[in-house]
């Protein structure tokens, strides 16, 4: 019998869907819910447990409970490292261009007069956006000078130091959608377009999900993507950009999927599930 | 069924009975309230919204 844990803080569809999965192939699936567990640095929860699946919500306690679960020898998928460098947007980024991955032409600013300075380097308009949120949360458009202005005056007054940095991206003039690809393992079982009026696409902001065809161009840049950043199980954000083709925008190391299946009608749950049974067999 | 207590307004909560810790049960009141495993006791809090929530 194979003991597969999911730890997370927050139980949503995806998470009830996972636990529902692992019952489905006749095992009893480990349940750590953070906010109900003490780790113990260095000591494993349960020796029945031979892998667990990260899916917490919140950042910080992503990584910070699969750095501690690491931390008795257990194996999390996806791990700390990788879910560490998906978090940031920065070095995100960076280890994708090291790779040859083509994504939107990005600069990073630590202050106003050189954030105004990269914007018209790119040519207005431009995204500015924090280097760790999610969900399209605290990213902005600036149409032109005056409006990034306004917009870096009020991150200069916020608390967060994170909002200090300033990653300006250019504005990649998408055809009213993007794409959401869903990475397990080295496959690419299923991905999505993300459709909206506004320029933010996100399903989490009212994005519509529909079934999206994976080429194999799509499908080779989304494994070379997963293998850069080191993530097993991930949702990447490409854009179509009409005269340099796919763009990889972003990288997500605990995706949600609640929108994808119905709208897929693909078990993505049960993949999930199956990758990682298949990582214990090995 | 389970029965609990609103943390916020005191009436009854009732959660089905294979509920999840982390699970989140929208109250009557108008709170959201997060479920709770204390050494085995289902608790109920109001659930607090990360400003580093996602994916």
């Amino acid at each position: 019998m194979v003991g597969i844990a999911i730890v997370y803080d927050i139980a949503r569809w995806e998470e009830r869907a996972l636990i529902e999965a692992i019952r489905a192939r006749g095992l009893k699936p480990q349940i750590i819910h953070v906010e109900s567990t003490n780790f113990t640095i260095g000591d494993g929860l349960d020796s029945s447990i031979d892998i667990v699946l990260q899916r917490s919500l919140s950042h910080s306690i992503a990584l910070t409970s699969t750095i501690l679960l690491e931390s008795s020898g257990l194996e999390v998928v996806n791990n700390s490292r990788s879910i560490a460098i998906a978090q940031d947007k920065v070095w995100t980024l960076s280890l994708l261009s090291r790779s040859g991955i083509p994504a939107p032409k990005t600069i990073v600013s630590f202050s106003e007069a050189k954030a105004l300075e990269a914007a018209n380097m790119l040519g207005y308009p431009v995204v500015i956006k924090p280097i760790n949120g999610s969900w399209g949360r605290l990213v902005s458009l600036a149409p032109d000078k005056e409006t990034l202005r306004i917009i870096l005056e009020h991150r200069l007054y916020t608390r967060n130091p994170y909002m200090k940095v300033h990653l300006i991206q250019e504005y990649v003039r998408k055809p009213g959608r993007d794409i959401r690809v869903f990475v397990v393992g080295d496959e690419v079982p299923v991905a999505i377009y993300r459709v909206s009026n506004h320029w933010i696409t996100n399903t989490a902001r009212g994005g519509k999900a529909l079934p999206a065809p994976i080429d194999e161009e799509l499908r080779e840049l989304s494994i070379k993507t997963a293998k850069t950043i080191g993530v097993e199980i991930a949702g990447i954000d490409i854009f179509e950009d009409n005269d340099r083709g796919y763009l990889v925008n972003e990288v997500n190391a605990i995706p949600d999927f609640r929108n994808t299946v119905p709208a897929t009608g693909y078990n993505l749950q049960d993949k999930i599930i199956e990758y990682l049974i298949s990582k214990i067999k090995r | 069924m389970i029965s609990k207590k609103c943390p916020i307004c005191g009436r009854s909560v009732d959660l089905p009975d294979d509920v999840l810790p982390g699970e989140v049960v929208d109250h009557d009141c108008g709170v959201s309230l997060e479920v709770i495993l204390n050494n085995g006791e289902i608790l109920l809090k109001p659930l607090e919204i990360s400003e580093d929530w996602g994916e």
